[in-house]
């Protein structure tokens, strides 16, 4: 396409300063992690080196103090709940998309839309309605501040939108190539496995991607359900304040420290988050 | 594409292979909670007022049997009939709240989708760094809303020493970002919007990737103008996913609780509060478990209502969401 | 889970063995060295009889070296250890909550007791909570019946649910008598009452509280003020004030002014945010003098019927002066909570503060703290008149009605009935000695760790120049805590079950006055009803006889 002068100008106008919106919240968090209560105060300062000196406060207290233990199993536990559920809600939300995209199922009255609708409404189930109930729930069967109870809640809440992503995928793909799988002698799994799945790949990475991105920030039920073992990141953020006052620098060195792993990711894999949810987004 | 269910067949067996695990983890996990938040909606139960017994030994099945003779003990012994729901009509903390949850719905929402349809489009376009833009105008959606609450909600916008009190001060200007109810629902949705928007452009974008790129080039060749062929064309032929993203990010700002919690705590008094954060600080502060259950019934009926209602006005046009 | 497995392989062993060495060769010298290689080495204060203990560690790390840093707390944990319990702990686990870092409390208290865990051999694992979370999180323990932690560092005006509720255990008196407890030196206020149910002692003190009044020395020393309070027609001498009244008449008058240094003047800062009900407490030292009528003991509630008095004249003044006090505060003052206050007090803005003892305690010993030498400190300022409840008049009081607060009672710490169930109450007790010992309340009294005067022995202000503050600052600041603690119309908190409660529902209320959804007789006519739902509901003779008793 042929863009005409004055439309580049403004298209990259417009990119620079939805540029300058996304970064500088989390440039003002970078230089607060660099910064103590007295420089917060007495500013604000905004370029390190030309118009404040920067302290590594903050870093330290993160990596040097006896917080160092508790970030570092912070970060293990964010870690494995947030990759433990995202596979777990891929592989069950995969097969269940793939179940109501390719099968006619009747149990009672409940045909196909009746079961998306069930995993749909989970989606809408406020985490505050649920919050108690769970906590004794959790404590009565054992789950309670343990990675594995965790990581089965944030499955479940996961689910919803992986099975909607997958179920469209799978809607999309020509279905004939799986008849003939079937023709050939593979079981519907065998067909689900060796043909649906590879083809379906984009999606999968998607709908991991948005599971991850929710349990790595998720706060209420972490906060909640875990205690002296299974804290996640999000809890080491929210604890940065006692009756003395709040750590703003340690708190954004936290901040900071749990984005990065998931810039990672977003490098990475952001095309296939875009590629991933094209399927069924046109009709 | 049709939908191709029953294309394949297969035994019933295998059928139930494929949905069956996710039910029942599904299940396992709501199911309690479901029961319990109908019962317990109907008594006076408060933390301080009914105590359980705690974990008990021995096999999981038992202990949650004595869970369910504890609860149903306790159900029965703080039975208030509609009490709640009484008491409700009467609770202008309720109906702020409610207020307060249409308005980052139904007000918020839409600025969002604006704003992210804007940056989607420009995403569109033949530019230079693509994936660089692509990838920075993803990052705010990366960051965990408790620390998007504090530090944008209190650190960067803090009335003397954030940046915008710089340039107040430079201006003469006195900043106030929270003193009053309006002021802070509006921050709010601003710092809400900051966090959602990639969210919304994400799908968008995709919605355009995935359009066939000969219906421009047919409009152009038929000399429709630009405006034209974007509203004609693409607008309608985003619809479907444009919905989709609306509906669903409704349903997020619904539960919108943690960014509210750290920023405002829903306040000035509860001029900022919403439905999860009142049945969050009634229920788990305060203590007030059989209340604080009847409003989370009434949210999720009020919830469950409002998005069946636009399933079904606009349904037939959106992506297939269930 | 087999999470024990994983997190071994990231606890940084090594990092933490080098810290210990380093500050062991620092500090003592072999009698140290060997006792956290395990060889036994008993106590160590013998191998340093020479020179006190208390001496030693007050000099950790000594005025002008910043805040201490997680070695220099090792050292002084390490340097107060006095257990005779080598090794008798292998293998157990104690689980410690308390309010979480940020510095302070459980930021000290892990440091303070690694000398401990190597000595004994036990293990301590922490729940860091918030202090907005910490009583619910507590008392939704209580009601669940999952009482996980062993240890609780806990208010005195929960002791209705963790001492009556029957969830803590009674102070051996292996603690109560040990000479480095000292119980004797805690102040008589947190002997008894606080820390006791029914005469018996349960919780060890490691925090003593009450509100008192912080003022700049320096604004209120300005000449330039003076001169423009003087043409404004300002009552009296520009001076601090020891009136709620004149609080107000300053904080209008303090709009628009400058401070010494240049920077804008505010009033008083009052915390109008919603903090998990903490904020209560901000809201009864307002109306402290005018609702503690010298003759009657009663504060919060009428002890004939067990009515509550927040509804009363003097409390609806209170919240209409905190309304008042709104314009001379410094912008977005409704949305500060008790954090936002002490830090922004700390950085220079606003005038006037109540406050728990902390701001004087950072003062100089933070090296976050910009108000070096400009803080004066008073017991909370009083009122000409106060409201008698009996008559429903105003009394005059002949020099002014003063009531100081005994906000909060301090931190305590206790050991739960679940900990005894799980067989480490021992370990847990000796955890608590080494805690809240005279030598270390004194250390952490004197160094920014949240916690405050709590003991006769605190109040020496010599002890506090070794921290860097000044003795004739460190004295006013000292009197104004002793002053407020034995003040003979002092208001000890409540600490009758449902405290908590009680608290968030008036939080709930007198800020929907703030926000103007209510008036203030509206809002606390609201809350005193909500305080009637809470007796009822706890039973309205039983809190009414425990709250006679209190008196």
């Amino acid at each position: 396409m042929h863009n005409p002068k004055w439309l580049q100008i403004t298209t990259y106008a417009l990119l620079a300063f939805w540029l300058v919106i996304a970064l500088f919240p989390l440039y003002w968090m970078i230089t607060l992690s660099f910064k103590n209560l007295v420089l917060i105060t007495t500013g604000p300062f905004f370029f390190p080196w030309i118009d404040y000196s920067p302290v590594t406060l903050g870093w330290s207290d993160l990596f040097e103090s006896g917080q160092r233990n508790r970030f570092l199993t912070a970060m293990r536990n964010s870690l494995i709940c947030a990759i433990g559920s995202g596979l777990l809600s891929l592989v069950l939300g995969s097969m269940a998309g793939y179940g109501l995209s390719r099968f006619s199922y009747k149990v009672g009255i409940w045909r196909n839309r009746d079961i998306s609708f069930f995993f749909l409404s989970q989606l809408i189930l406020p985490p505050a309605a649920v919050i108690l109930p769970l906590y004794i729930l959790f404590v009565e069967s054992g789950l309670y501040d343990t990675l594995f109870g965790l990581t089965l809640l944030y499955t479940v809440v996961g689910l919803p939108i992986v099975i909607w992503i997958m179920r469209d995928q799978f809607n999309s793909l020509p279905v004939e190539l799986e008849q003939a799988a079937l023709v050939d002698g593979h079981s519907a799994l065998g067909a689900f496995l060796k043909i649906a799945t590879p083809i379906a790949a984009p999606g999968m990475v998607a709908a991991f991607i948005l599971v991850v991105i929710f349990s790595w920030n998720e706060y209420l039920f972490s906060a909640v359900l875990t205690s002296r073992t299974s804290y996640t990141l999000p809890q080491l953020v929210a604890t940065q304040v006692s009756s003395q006052g709040v750590k703003f620098w340690t708190m954004a060195a936290v901040g900071t420290a749990t984005v990065a792993p998931l810039l990672v990711i977003a490098i990475m894999l952001e095309r296939y988050i875009v590629r991933g949810l094209t399927a069924g987004a046109v009709k | 594409m049709e939908n191709p269910a029953g294309l394949i067949p297969a035994a019933r067996w295998q059928k139930a292979l494929f949905v069956l695990p996710a039910f029942l983890l599904t299940f396992f996990i709501v199911i309690f909670p479901t029961v319990f938040g109908i019962l317990v909606s109907f008594t006076s139960w408060t933390r301080t007022g009914t105590t359980l017994d705690g974990p008990g030994s021995g096999f999981v099945l038992f202990r949650l049997g004595d869970m369910v003779r504890d609860i149903s003990e306790a159900i029965r012994s703080t039975w208030n009939g509609i009490d709640n729901f009484r008491r409700m009509a009467g609770d202008d903390a309720f109906r702020t709240a409610l207020k307060n949850n249409l308005i980052f719905a139904f007000i918020g929402v839409p600025l969002q989708y604006l704003v992210a349809l804007g940056l989607a489009l420009l995403l569109n376009q033949q530019i230079r760094a693509r994936k660089f833009y692509r990838v920075v105008f993803l990052l705010p959606f990366m960051i965990s809303p408790i620390a998007i609450g504090w530090m944008i909600g209190k650190a960067m916008f803090d009335a003397r020493f954030g940046p915008f009190a710089r340039i107040a001060r430079e201006l003469d200007i006195t900043l106030a970002f929270y003193d009053t109810g309006f002021k802070a629902v509006s921050w709010l949705i601003v710092i809400s919007a900051w966090y959602a928007i990639p969210f919304v452009m994400v799908m968008l974008l995709a919605g355009l990737q995935a359009m066939p790129g000969e219906i421009f080039e047919a409009a152009k060749i038929d000399g429709a103008g630009r405006w034209r062929t974007f509203v004609v064309m693409t607008f309608r032929l985003l619809l479907p996913v444009s919905l989709t993203a609306v509906i669903l990010r409704i349903i997020f700002e619904f539960k919108l609780i943690d960014i509210i919690y750290v920023v405002t705590g829903g306040g000035p008094g509860d001029a900022s509060q919403t439905l999860s954060l009142y049945i969050y600080k009634d229920g788990y502060l305060s203590g007030n478990i059989g209340y604080a259950t009847a409003l989370a019934e009434v949210f999720l009926i009020f919830v469950i209502v409002v998005i069946s209602l636009l399933l079904v006005t606009v349904g037939r046009k959106i992506r297939s969401l269930y | 889970m087999g999470g024990n497995a994983v997190a071994s392989s990231f606890d940084p062993q090594p990092f933490r063995r080098r810290t210990n060495r380093r500050s062991i060769v620092k500090a003592a010298g072999a009698a140290a060295a060997a006792s956290t290689l395990g060889l036994g080495t008993p106590l160590l204060r013998r191998a340093h009889a020479q020179e006190s203990v208390k001496d030693q560690i007050l000099a950790i790390p000594g005025p002008g070296a910043g805040a201490p840093s997680e070695a220099d707390i090792e050292r002084v944990g390490e340097l107060s250890l006095n257990t005779d319990k080598q090794g008798a702990f292998e293998g157990q686990t104690v689980v410690f909550q308390g309010l979480s870092n940020a510095g302070f409390h459980v930021n000290v208290f892990r440091p303070i007791s690694r000398a401990w865990e190597e000595a004994t051999g036990a293990t301590i694992e922490w729940i860091e909570v918030t202090q907005a979370d910490s009583y619910p999180r507590m008392s939704q323990a209580f009601a669940t019946g999952n009482v996980e932690f062993d240890i609780i560092e806990g208010s005195g005006g929960w002791e209705g649910e963790m001492l009556g509720g029957g969830y803590c255990v009674p102070m051996p008196d292996s603690v109560l008598n040990a000479p480095e407890y000292d119980y004797d030196d805690i102040v008589p206020y947190l002997q008894s009452p606080t820390r006791t149910w029914d005469g018996v002692t349960y919780g060890a003190s490691v925090d003593g509280d009450m509100h008192h009044f912080n003022y700049r020395k320096d604004v209120f020393a300005s000449e330039d003020l003076a001169a423009e309070w003087a043409s404004s027609g300002g009552e009296g001498d520009f001076a601090p004030p020891t009136t709620w009244q004149q609080v107000q008449a300053y904080s209008q008058f303090f709009q628009g002014k400058t401070d010494p240094d240049g920077l804008p003047t505010y009033g008083i800062l009052d915390p109008l945010a919603r903090s998990g009900g903490v904020g209560t407490y901000f809201f009864f030292s307002r109306a402290s003098s005018y609702a503690k009528h010298p003759d009657d003991p009663a504060f919060f509630f009428d002890p004939e019927t067990m009515q509550s008095k927040i509804n009363s004249p003097a409390f609806v003044r209170a919240l209409q002066d905190m309304i008042d006090a709104i314009p001379g505060a410094p912008p977005d003052q409704q949305n500060a909570d008790l954090l936002k206050t002490l830090g922004d007090f700390l950085a220079g803005t606003g005038t006037m503060a109540h406050w728990w003892a902390d701001i004087g305690a950072n003062e100089y010993a933070s090296d976050q703290s910009v108000v070096q030498d400009k803080v004066g400190f008073s017991i909370l300022p009083g009122s000409p008149d106060v409201y008698n409840y009996g008559t429903g008049e105003w009394d005059t009081i002949e020099g002014n009605n003063f009531a100081p607060y005994l906000a909060f009672l301090g931190w305590g710490l206790y050991v739960t009935t679940a900990g005894e169930e799980r067989g480490v109450s021992e370990a847990a007790w000796d955890l608590v000695k080494h805690l809240s010992s005279k030598d270390i309340s004194l250390w952490m009294n004197v160094y920014p760790s949240g916690m405050n005067p709590s003991r006769e022995s605190h109040f020496n202000a010599a002890d506090w120049t070794a921290g860097g503050y000044p003795e004739a600052d460190a004295q006013e600041y000292l009197d104004s805590i002793a002053d407020s603690y034995n003040h003979p119309n002092r208001i000890v908190d409540l600490r009758i079950p449902g405290q908590g409660e009680y608290w968030i529902a008036a939080e709930d209320e007198w800020t929907r006055a703030i926000s103007g959804e209510l008036s203030p007789q509206e809002a606390m006519d609201n809350a005193a009803a909500r305080w009637e739902e809470i007796t009822d509901r706890y039973g309205r003779d039983a809190q009414r006889e425990l709250y006679t008793a209190s008196l």
